[in-house]
């Protein structure tokens, strides 16, 4: 290490650090884009801006301290790069490179203690999916662990330590993109154990085209949320319930709303009873019962970030708005020219 | 029509509204160029006449003239002075008259094939010149996330 860089990582070492309580307590993250500026914000229970800091480029999703007042933003897949904010501040604190070959995928998530950093990634040649490892005391790359799939996306840590991973199966160029194996991809949930061994995995045997892309935790169940890369003239759901030990549940919405979702879910979030996806496809949020009866359907373009509010939802669309959904009806919060990305993401609810 | 007035989530803006009837239009052309007009065409090697659209009924062809015609009136409603994307509608038109195949059931023959898959291309090109013309003009996009697949 050169001495200038261990010298900046002691002073961020030792360095008394924000707490989120310091800088008023936000209860999600979004990013955004304002005119042709990318931002993050850190939005208050009541969808207010608190915070605002600039970002390079667009934004995916972002993942929270849990204490400290520090986000991680991930760029679009494949990205190269993350970067640690100081939310306080508004600078970038660090910048995580993966390893050489690694690509980072969109989403990452802390530990409960904040000393952990987890991101998923891929193998750039293969899609082969990797969890990266951080030491978020000056974010230095501990090591990285196999996700047991292709092409991870959404990853998130149970109360118990458990990490479950959305491997999403596609295997993608690692230039354009474009998608490489859609008629053998095989798409499984996987869960790692604190020291990165496979606990269990499930996979659908019968719509292995659907691809597992976002997680969320209901209860002791994880509701999974699924694009469609197969016919689309067939309906299928989108959306998954797991509680390890038993068989997955599949949630199958209304039939007049089967194609509602346009195969395609972009968000998943779940609060005490309810579990909602969205699709900004479709324009669409649905609701679902916590053993997977479909609830309500809600339409709105381009609807797309999700995350629980209290026993309602709060969700953003790439319109500008910010609304908080429930059984009955689509509540607008606020609205404006803000374009809101994929993701809205809760900040643990000990800071709240 | 309720778009921008209390109780009404769904269009928060006038704006919002045309967005929606502007996104319905890239969408529409979508569907028929990948679905209505792609699934059939398959591939030059593999052609499937036996997913055509309302195959059994004889409309194949047809619906996709109406489809066409629809989303004409469509696009000239929201922007009527979009000459550009009209003119390309219109030639749109014109190949799909050409056809004399109500079911598609003549596209293992390489002519039929290639005409069809010309007829995509200008649908194609139809939607590419509706999103240039009357996008900008009207001061709208298609969605932020729903164009952004992840």
């Amino acid at each position: 290490m050169q001495r200038r860089a261990f010298l900046a990582s002691l002073a961020a070492a030792c360095a008394p650090r924000m707490t989120w309580a310091d800088v008023g307590s936000p209860a999600f993250l979004a990013a955004c884009k304002q005119g042709e500026a990318f931002f993050l914000h850190a939005l208050s229970a009541a969808g207010e801006t608190l915070i605002e800091v600039p970002l390079p480029g667009r934004g995916h999703a972002a993942a929270a301290h849990p204490t400290r007042a520090e986000a991680v933003a991930f760029a679009r897949r494949p990205g190269t790069f993350a970067l640690v904010l100081d939310c306080a501040t508004g600078r970038v604190i660090n910048r995580l490179t993966p390893p050489e070959g690694q690509q980072f995928n969109g989403h990452g998530v802390f530990s409960a203690d904040g000393n952990l950093l987890m991101t998923s990634e891929v193998i750039a040649e293969t899609s082969a999916g990797r969890i990266g490892l951080w030491d978020t005391r000056s974010y230095t790359r501990l090591t990285d662990w196999p996700s047991h799939g292709l092409g991870p996306h959404e990853i998130r840590l149970l109360p118990n330590g458990t990490l479950a991973i959305a491997n999403g199966g596609i295997q993608t160029d690692p230039v354009d993109r474009s998608k490489l194996n859609i008629a053998t991809m095989h798409p499984n949930l996987t869960l790692l154990s604190p020291d990165g061994d496979l606990i269990d995995q499930i996979d659908l045997p019968d719509l292995r085209q659907n691809s597992i892309r976002h997680l969320a935790l209901a209860g002791e169940a994880i509701a999974f949320a699924m694009q469609w890369e197969g016919d689309p003239a067939e309906p299928v759901p989108q959306l998954g319930l797991w509680t390890p030990g038993t068989a997955p549940i599949l949630c199958e919405p209304s039939p007049q709303d089967a194609f509602a979702m346009q195969g395609y879910a972009g968000s998943v979030a779940a609060t005490a009873d309810r579990v909602l996806i969205t699709s900004p496809k479709g324009g669409v949020a649905m609701i679902f019962t916590a053993d997977g009866t479909h609830k309500a359907t809600h339409r709105r373009a381009d609807l797309c970030g999700a995350a629980p509010l209290g026993s309602d939802f709060l969700l953003t669309d790439g319109l500008g708005a910010l609304l908080t959904a429930d059984d009955r009806s689509l509540t607008p919060l606020r609205s404006g020219k803000t374009a809101w990305d994929n993701h809205l993401v809760p900040l643990a609810k000990t800071q709240i | 029509m309720t778009a921008g007035q209390p109780g009404n989530p769904r269009f928060l803006t006038a704006d919002e509204a045309t967005q929606a009837l502007f996104t319905q239009l890239a969408t529409g052309l979508e569907y028929l160029a990948d679905r209505r007009i792609g699934r059939p065409l398959g591939t030059f090697d593999k052609p499937r006449p036996d997913l055509a659209e309302a195959r059994a009924s004889g409309r194949s062809a047809r619906n996709i003239t109406l489809s066409l015609q629809g989303l004409r009136g469509l696009a000239q409603q929201i922007h009527p002075d979009g000459q550009r994307t009209l003119a390309a509608f219109d030639q749109a038109l014109k190949l799909a008259a050409d056809f004399d195949d109500p079911t598609l059931a003549n596209l293992a023959d390489p002519q039929a094939w290639l005409k069809l898959q010309i007829l995509q291309q200008t649908v194609r090109a139809t939607r590419d010149t509706a999103l240039a013309e009357i996008g900008p003009a009207l001061g709208v996009t298609l969605g932020f996330n729903a164009q952004d697949g992840d």
